[in-house]
């Protein structure tokens, strides 16, 4: 598994200068494009500032979009035939370590971007956080993080032609996003397949920790059980495509 | 001998299209054993096989008496693969592919430089380590996917034309490493150079449509054709008319065809040459040429279904 994530470092190195830029473009991008002209539309009932409140929505987004991304094309690289990651496949590494590797390098590269995210959505509208709030927000963001990678890497390998896979990810994301009230609050009288989804939930316990109120665990753990159902279901498809 | 592979019925499609068809093949410990066929025959896919890059429809294959299916993390440990295509990763420099794959194998650092070293002094690309792939050539490339292949020192290694796209040297130095190191391995690859298989391959196979048609040493392949020659006669200008359908009528004679302004046939009596040579001398010859059957001339009978 070394090996693999040793991979993904040397390629990072080489890269390290886009990554910066992605890294810190894509929090303010969404930041003018999303939160700012969405707070001339929307009031929230309990007062709060929109800006402050859509941080959450900036800080999931972004790292979801770059592990998201990140995952998806190292899977896609396993269906080329004279590809790099075909060969890896003749090493005595089992599937679930090159699954493991993906998912841990991925990740990883999306909580860096969420500490950018967080660094800089702080900077430009200054919310009361302690030190401790922020821990808890990063310990909350990590399992979205976890199940968006997986989710990469399942449609990295599911869909060969490049295009189908940015159409699917595109509406799949948008609609995580939007559906989990994101950057526009969900009506209560949504179906409760939305309002009592784990990933909605988990947002408003972060949403609940910018406000100073109490938040629960129990969410973050059904996502990681989501997250590790979606595990398995990419392992049995790695034995099918990986031996193709 | 002891065989190190070991291959019993396997299957293998691909869209309908059979690849391999009830395949067997034993192959012995510390020998070079070369399989040969047409593009297409499914030499590459009896070693993605047995490296566990393809499924197999049926049958079951050993390494060192392991079964490959179930044992394969094993069965992997003691192989190193070379493709037949470029597949170093362009985003990482020479070193840096070479050192992923040592840690993939589980080598430490320190054995991997010492054996990315030791290569690239060797292959003379010790300058070319921190170049990315796409600056160097194909030759050069190939060389260091060997090393790539040899980087945790395997017992046996699957090399699918291990030479294709190399200079003369070059093909020297691969073929001289494996003399000299490759003693205490097993080796089997995959080839459409002849003059390779005839000096380095202590057993040769033949593939075609699937199936193993020939099997053995050169001495062996080579001594099923019982002195069979090969005759070549060259014409000014065309050759006369006819002259294939009257050595159609000489049961000794194989296969002749003309080819431009040449005319070939192999027999294994020398008064049907002499008899071809008296009906050709109508016409003005300019050359005469007369040679054993090589493996070539086997394997170019075999495929085209002449000299079965």
């Amino acid at each position: 598994m070394k090996g693999i994530i040793q991979r993904e470092y040397f390629i990072f190195k080489h890269n390290i200068i886009l990554y910066l830029c992605i890294w810190t473009l894509i929090p303010m991008i969404v930041y003018l494009f999303i939160s700012i002209p969405f707070s001339f539309y929307i009031k929230l009932s309990n007062g709060i500032n929109y800006l402050n409140w859509s941080s959450v929505g900036n800080w999931i987004s972004t790292s979801s979009i770059i592990t998201f991304a990140i995952s998806m094309s190292i899977a896609n690289r396993y269906r080329e035939s004279a590809n790099f990651s075909r060969t890896m496949l003749c090493t005595p590494n089992s599937n679930r370590e090159h699954l493991s590797a993906i998912i841990i390098w991925s990740s990883g590269i999306g909580i860096i971007q969420l500490l950018f995210s967080l660094l800089i959505t702080l900077s430009f509208k200054s919310a009361n956080l302690f030190a401790l709030d922020i821990f808890l927000v990063i310990i909350y963001i990590i399992p979205i993080i976890i199940l968006i990678s997986n989710i990469g890497f399942l449609i990295g390998l599911s869909f060969e032609t490049q295009l189908v896979r940015i159409i699917i990810s595109l509406f799949l994301l948008m609609f995580i996003f939007f559906s989990s009230g994101l950057f526009v609050p969900l009506n209560e009288s949504l179906p409760s397949i939305f309002t009592l989804s784990p990933l909605y939930l988990s947002v408003q316990n972060i949403q609940s920790i910018m406000m100073n109120d109490s938040s629960m665990i129990s969410s973050s753990f059904i996502l990681l059980l989501i997250a590790m159902i979606i595990f398995i279901i990419n392992l049995v498809i790695t034995s099918k495509v990986f031996k193709s | 001998m002891e065989a190190s592979i070991t291959l019993k019925s396997l299957a293998k499609k691909f869209n309908n299209d059979i690849i391999l068809a009830d395949l067997s093949l034993g192959i012995e410990s510390n020998s070079n054993h070369a399989i040969i066929g047409q593009n297409g025959a499914g030499k590459s896919t009896i070693l993605k096989i047995l490296i566990g890059l393809i499924e197999k429809d049926a049958g079951i294959a050993y390494i060192n008496g392991k079964d490959i299916s179930t044992r394969e993390i094993e069965t992997k440990m003691v192989t190193g693969y070379m493709p037949q295509h470029i597949d170093l990763d362009t985003e990482m420099t020479i070193f840096e592919n070479l050192m992923v794959f040592g840690k993939l194998y589980g080598i430490s650092s320190e054995a991997a430089k010492k054996h990315i070293l030791k290569f690239s002094e060797v292959f003379d690309f010790k300058g070319d380590l921190l170049e990315f792939p796409t600056k160097l050539s194909t030759g050069t490339l190939r060389l260091i996917q060997f090393t790539r292949a040899m980087i945790h020192d395997p017992e046996i290694l699957l090399l699918d034309e291990p030479t294709n796209g190399m200079d003369p040297q070059n093909k020297m130095k691969v073929w001289d490493i494996l003399d000299t190191i490759g003693k205490n391995k097993t080796i089997l690859f995959t080839t459409q150079d002849f003059e390779e298989v005839e000096k380095y391959a202590d057993r040769i196979s033949i593939l075609h449509h699937g199936q193993i048609r020939m099997d053995g040493s050169l001495d062996k392949l080579i001594g099923v054709t019982k002195g069979l020659s090969k005759y070549q006669i060259r014409f000014a200008d065309s050759p006369p008319e006819n002259i294939i359908e009257s050595m159609k009528k000489m049961p000794k004679v194989l296969k002749p065809e003309i080819i431009g302004k040449s005319l070939e046939f192999y027999s294994d009596q020398r008064k049907d040459f002499f008899e071809v040579l008296r009906l050709a001398i109508v016409v003005g010859i300019s050359d005469i040429d007369m040679s054993f059957c090589k493996l070539l001339d086997l394997y170019l009978g075999l495929i085209g279904n002449g000299m079965e």
